[in-house]
């Protein structure tokens, strides 16, 4: 589902993919020194944050995060 | 913390539009530019997702032909002066992007590459370049930081400020530090965008309407918002980039196994205008023929081995989705409710100078009427275009008004009602969340009954359910923490569009472009060479319609009136030769690049 999970190993806190996200769904654990996803349910699978961040600490999947209407 | 910002002009939306505007500004000597973003320049709007198409003349084409096209395959509804406007000074702006970096689609002998896509033929005039990816709007991000304009980034714009009749400001907040923006100027650009209520496929899930929102509340007229327009997209995944894979071999049929758009538009096909693309696919699905489908199953390995090299990003995600191209049909769909993404579309009305109605107030892109350059449809892609060009114009004319006019004095008053509004949200401790609301939005505007096959009594119950929600559920709504009440803000915008859709289009008693009615049948260029106008009136709004300055176009319909071919052509049947001719001629995209 979109954005499925932050590589805690891997993260350094640097805060590049929560400054990318458009939707606001990672914020910086400031005390851990970690990125953590916040609201999974808004994230559009825009692959963003998973293309700045340079450890390759973000893993994005293709399907959708939430239910979305359709048009038939 | 309560932040206050002044400065000469005040940009709101940092997309091509805005970032054009400011880049302009600059240059042109102004000091004192603020622009403000919901997220992050270069990382937000549809500039950032844009497929990297630009219609663009050049000095050796005619702008005569190029203006005569465009208005024809808009249905007549362009300004017709806005679209030489945008093609001439278009072309300005494109010989610059080479010099800033953008790396343009060249040909074998090293020039810009002019190739053919979307509602747009080899035997006539217009011509799309092409670049990839984000680039250009990092590129944009570079000019904007080299020339040190000030970005607020993160902050949420809620509303306008105004001093008499003027627009002299704008708040904000930023949702993760929970930090008040006040923002003071002289003149503001309106650059935030468009809309397309959240719905399926990516890049516009935070562009909500807010530019006509908050633009629409301090009193500027709206137009043709009956022209919003859908896109297409796969059904279970996220995936567009229809305009490539058809050009590429793709064909859509409904379930029978028919390609439909023969019947329909058997000249452009499948790369039909987009209005017309979306209603065709809806009117099979109406008359018991869907599903739709992308069926490429007839490509060879060459093919397949283009594609990837071609659009590797599409395939991925074609893999990622378990999808194998010569043995799966794709189910194909439309994007709903982005009744105001790209093509024809609703926006401010603006003068020659980006001017709205309201003084004080420019509007640019997407958060002016699109309608103005593209009619009713997207003949190739104007849009980024538009953008820069109706930035520079505004940039132009926002700069001589900033050394007129005083700088306003604070109003604490209308900032604390404005915030007491905009915040209210928080303070509720039960009632719908803003999921919730969306979704009875999205439930009302999304079924093809609605946002494509038009009918007086379905609009008007939507009508009923989008003013019920807006009065009853609004009031209620809950916001947990700043990011909620981001979203609670967005909703009052994308209800407005809503309604701005909904009336507009109970209003043209006619088919044309995404107005498709199924109680007017009939294009009407007799009655109907007219725009929608919308207009705030006490609490509510008033719709009205007002002629097109046909006079001043140069090129015009006949005055006649005739059945809209998706009505026309639903039920026709084709003989096998006429069909297997028109089957046999290809499609042209941008053949090599
Ligand atoms: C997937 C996709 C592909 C497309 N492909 C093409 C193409 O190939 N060619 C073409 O010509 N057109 C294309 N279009 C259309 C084109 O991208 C848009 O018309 C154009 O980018 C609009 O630019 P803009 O600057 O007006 O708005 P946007 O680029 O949408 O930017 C709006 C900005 O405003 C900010 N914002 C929004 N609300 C607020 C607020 N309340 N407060 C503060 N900031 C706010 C956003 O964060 C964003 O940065 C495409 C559109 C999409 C969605
Ligand atoms: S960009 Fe990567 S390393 Fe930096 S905070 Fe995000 S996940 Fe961690
Ligand atoms: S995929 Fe896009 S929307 Fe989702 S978390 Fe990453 S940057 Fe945000």
């Amino acid at each position: 589902m979109a954005i499925i999970g932050i590589v805690e190993e891997k993260c350094t806190g640097c805060g590049i993919c929560v400054r990318s996200c458009p939707m606001d769904v990672i914020r910086l654990d400031k005390q851990a020194k970690l990125a953590r996803i916040a609201y999974q349910s808004d994230c559009m699978t825009c692959y963003l944050c998973q293309k700045d961040c340079r450890e390759e600490a973000v893993i994005v999947s293709a399907a959708r995060a939430k239910h979305i209407p359709l048009a038939w | 913390m309560e932040h206050t910002v002044e400065s000469d002009v005040l940009i709101i939306g940092g997309g091509l539009a805005g970032a054009s505007a400011g880049v302009r500004l600059h240059d042109l000597g102004v000091e004192r530019v603020c622009l403000v973003d919901k997220a992050r320049v270069s990382r937000s709007g549809c500039s950032t997702f844009a497929a990297g198409v630009i219609t663009a003349w050049f000095p050796e084409d005619n702008i005569d032909d190029w203006v005569r096209e465009t208005a024809e395959r808009g249905q007549y509804m362009s300004d017709q002066e806005w679209v030489e406007t945008l093609y001439l000074r278009g072309y300005e702006w494109i010989c610059q992007l080479e010099g800033w970096g953008v790396e343009l689609e060249k040909d074998a002998q090293g020039r810009i590459a002019r190739v053919c896509g979307r509602g747009q033929l080899p035997h006539k005039a217009l011509r799309n370049i092409m670049f990839h990816g984000p680039q250009f709007m990092e590129m944009m991000r570079k000019q904007l930081i080299k020339r040190h304009l000030r970005l607020v980034e993160g902050v949420t714009i809620t509303d306008l400020l105004t001093e008499g009749s003027r627009v002299v400001g704008a708040i904000g907040f930023n949702p993760r530090e929970g930090d008040t923006y006040t923002f003071y100027s002289k003149a503001v650009i309106m650059a935030a965008g468009a809309n397309a209520y959240k719905s399926i496929n990516i890049g516009h899930k935070n562009i909500t309407g807010d530019s006509h929102g908050m633009s629409f509340r301090v009193g500027a007229e709206q137009a043709c918002f009956d022209f919003c327009t859908q896109q297409t997209c796969a059904r279970n995944f996220d995936m567009t980039g229809l305009n490539m894979l058809v050009g590429l071999g793709g064909k859509l049929t409904n379930n029978n196994g028919d390609r439909f758009m023969l019947r329909y538009f058997p000249e452009y096909k499948e790369q039909e205008i987009l209005p017309h693309l979306c209603g065709s696919m809806a009117m099979e699905v109406h008359r018991g023929r869907g599903p739709i489908f992308l069926d490429m199953t007839d490509l060879s390995g060459d093919g397949i081995a283009r594609l990837r090299r071609v659009i590797p990003i599409a395939m991925q995600i074609f893999d990622d989705a378990g999808v194998d191209l010569q043995r799966d049909r794709i189910e194909w769909t439309i994007r709903p409710g982005a009744f105001s993404i790209a093509s024809g579309g609703g926006g401010a009305v603006i003068d020659r100078d980006c001017r709205t109605t309201v003084p004080g107030l420019f509007a640019v892109g997407d958060a002016a009427c699109t309608t103005t350059y593209n009619g009713v449809g997207d003949s190739g892609a104007q849009n980024l275009l538009w953008c820069m060009v109706s930035g520079g114009i505004a940039a132009e004319a926002a700069a001589s008004e900033a050394g007129t006019v005083r700088m306003p004095a604070a109003n604490a008053r209308q900032v604390s009602e404005l915030r007491e509004i905009s915040f209210a949200p928080l303070n509720r401790r039960e009632g719908p969340t803003p999921d919730d609301v969306l979704l009875q939005l999205q439930m009302t505007i999304f079924p093809y009954t609605v946002t494509v096959i038009r009918h007086r009594d379905r609009l008007e119950r939507a009508v009923r359910e989008v003013v019920r929600i807006q009065d009853e559920e609004m009031p209620r709504i809950v916001a947990a923490d700043g990011h909620q009440l981001v979203k609670a803000n967005e909703l009052r915008n994308m209800l407005l569009c809503a309604q701005f859709t909904l009336r507009s289009s109970l209003h043209r008693e006619e088919s044309r472009g995404a107005n498709l009615r199924e109680d007017f049948p009939e294009t009407d260029n007799v009655n109907w060479l007219r725009w929608t106008m919308v207009r705030s009136k006490g609490d509510g709004l008033e719709i009205s319609s007002r002629p097109l300055p046909i006079e001043r176009f140069r090129f015009r319909p006949p005055s006649e009136r005739y059945l809209h071919p998706i009505f026309a052509r639903a039920d026709i049947r084709l003989d096998k030769a006429t069909t297997a001719e028109q089957d046999d001629r290809p499609i042209f995209y941008s053949s090599d690049v």
